[in-house]
């Protein structure tokens, strides 16, 4: 049994989000590609958004999206589960319920069948969480195992929330702690901690449901969930060329064994593909090296960051926090500065942020 | 110099590969072989955190060989600590900075911007490449360590990157404290001074 859980790990060079495409490879690709329009598409890919929603009437859209990516840890239940839990996230990011999910599987012929088995089980639990219904999919061979889902779901129209819609004033939640693509690169170099590796997995099997939630009846101007991108990425993207927005690096959760992880510069190439792209984006020189690595850390299944109205957040924090945890206020949206992610660290930021 | 292919290993594999490969006795420097240059750069990104010297050429297309070298320009410390264990570490303590606080503000003035002020130093040691060895807190410095004090998280953070946090005991019962230590351990005025006197280099706020 264990010869075979690891061979999931052995036949793959990259795992988890971690696996993308670089993002400026893909938008320059994505730029040559012929615009589509219909007026019943309200989010397409142009817009950079968590999944497509198209308007089916005048009260629903569908929103729908699809998510694969290899292995990032040995047991295939396990892995099962966080690649459906990853692609069940981005119906809850726009404000959807997941309503119906098609298996989507590469899966080497020399692997035996069990742990295929093995990881449908594992994604049918989550869809079966999510309240969904599985209800096909399509299976290839392939030389190393993918797994993940097609999710359908439903939105009302005027439901939907979108990415790059923040309104100045709002909090921003961040539901889910930072680090597992940190720790699952120590997985595979073999240095990390059972109780490290516990907690990145446990919070990668987690659905977004609960929090996604818990925003009904919240004024929520935007969000998103933090993929392989990391969470600066989503950051600007979600301030777009509208806002900025200012972070407080101390309130950033993270899990504990990640940030020990980066000082050790037990780094991904993902995350530092993320900071190639990224880092002029944001001036991060004041921050120390881990939490800068957290911030550029490809995240499997990451949690949802959420804009919600100042006098609300407190609320809807706590009651988030009543299923996780770890989430916790990281940031304002203010007007558009110079620098479109501003840092309120105690000297300088502070300063710098209540003159604005 | 040892050679460490790690062709096709994908991050951090060769990092740790270099890292253990310095750790070794007698190993003065090392040179790595990847396939990509953000490999490089995460190779780069430790021997510039840890002090070593590096450089890199591309031999051919998708083939680098970096070479890291534990003497680097800046290089780190501890050689003569003895064990190459800690060497590997990359630890950067032996600088021996120590740094005392004796007071709950910072600075003389206002005693609001010195609480400020204060929150703000605590918070800049933990952004320094090369964190203290020691931070020694005396009279009403003790509050900055006890529960409710805005300082605590910084202070664990320092923990964390192996900064060891000291509070005077006297100062704590003066000030009936005792059951309120919130981070680091309680010492004695004796082993304060050795400290003090073991530093290179000690800040005094």
């Amino acid at each position: 049994m264990e010869k075979r859980l690891c061979s999931l790990l052995e036949n793959c060079t990259s795992g988890g989000c971690g696996a993308k495409i670089g993002p400026g490879e893909l938008s320059a690709l994505l730029k040559g590609l012929p615009a589509f329009s219909d007026k019943n598409l309200l989010v397409g890919y142009d817009s950079s958004d968590d999944a497509a929603v198209y308007k089916i009437d005048e009260k629903r859209s569908i929103v729908t999206t699809a998510d694969f990516f290899p292995p990032m840890v040995n047991d295939p239940k396990t892995f099962g589960r966080i690649a459906a839990a990853n692609a069940l996230s981005d119906v809850y990011a726009m404000g959807g319920k997941p309503v119906a999910a098609l298996n989507l599987v590469c899966f080497p012929q020399s692997m035996h069948m069990d742990v295929l088995k093995e990881i449908l089980t594992g994604g049918a639990e989550k869809v079966a969480e999510a309240s969904a219904v599985l209800a096909g999919g399509h299976s290839i061979y392939d030389k190393e195992p993918k797994y993940g889902l097609a999710v359908t779901g439903i939105v009302e129209n005027d439901k939907i929330i979108r990415n790059d819609t923040p309104e100045i004033t709002h909090k921003l939640i961040l539901t889910k702690p930072l680090g597992t693509g940190i720790i699952m690169a120590a997985l595979r170099g073999e240095v990390a901690s059972p109780e490290a590796v516990n907690k990145a997995v446990a919070t990668m099997e987690r659905l977004n449901k609960y929090a996604a939630e818990k925003m009904r009846g919240f004024n929520i101007s935007a969000c998103t969930d933090i993929t392989g991108f990391g969470l600066l990425a989503h950051m600007l993207e979600m301030a777009s060329d509208k806002v900025s927005i200012v972070i407080e690096p101390n309130e950033i959760p993270y899990i504990d064994e990640a940030y020990v992880y980066a000082g050790d510069f037990l780094v991904t190439a993902a995350g530092q593909r993320n900071r190639n792209h990224f880092a002029d984006k944001a001036d991060l020189s004041g921050l120390p090296f881990e939490i800068q690595e957290l911030m550029f850390d490809p995240q499997t299944s990451g949690g949802l960051l959420i804009c919600v109205s100042p006098e609300q957040a407190d609320a809807l924090l706590a009651s988030i926090q009543a299923d996780d945890a770890a989430a916790s206020i990281i940031g304002e949206i203010i007007n558009r500065e110079k620098d479109v992610i501003l840092f309120n660290t105690q000297m300088r930021g502070m300063k710098q942020y209540e003159n604005n | 110099m040892k050679i460490i292919d790690v062709m096709g290993k994908p991050c951090p594999i060769p990092v740790i590969e270099a890292k253990r490969a310095l750790a070794e006795q007698g190993i003065a420097g090392v040179l790595v072989k990847v396939d990509n240059i953000v490999s490089v750069q995460n190779l780069e990104k430790m021997a510039k955190g840890c002090g070593y010297g590096f450089s890199y050429v591309e031999t051919s297309k998708d083939s680098y060989e970096v070479s890291i070298s534990g003497d680097g320009k800046n290089a780190p410390i501890l050689n003569d600590a003895g064990s190459g264990a800690e060497d590997f570490q990359c630890d950067p303590l032996s600088g021996k900075l120590v740094v005392v606080i004796s007071g709950n503000t910072m600075g003389a003035g206002t005693e609001d911007l010195g609480e400020i002020l204060i929150k703000g130093f605590i918070y800049s040691l933990t952004e320094l490449a090369v964190p203290p060895k020691y931070v020694i807190f005396l009279n009403s410095g003790v509050y900055l360590t006890s529960e409710g004090a805005n300082t605590i998280e910084d202070l664990k953070k320092l923990e964390g990157k192996g900064t060891e946090i000291f509070t005077c005991g006297t100062c704590v019962n003066f000030y009936n404290l005792q059951e309120k230590l919130a981070v680091g351990t309680i010492t004695d005025m004796y082993n304060i001074t050795e400290k003090m006197a073991s530093a290179s280099n000690v800040i005094n706020i």
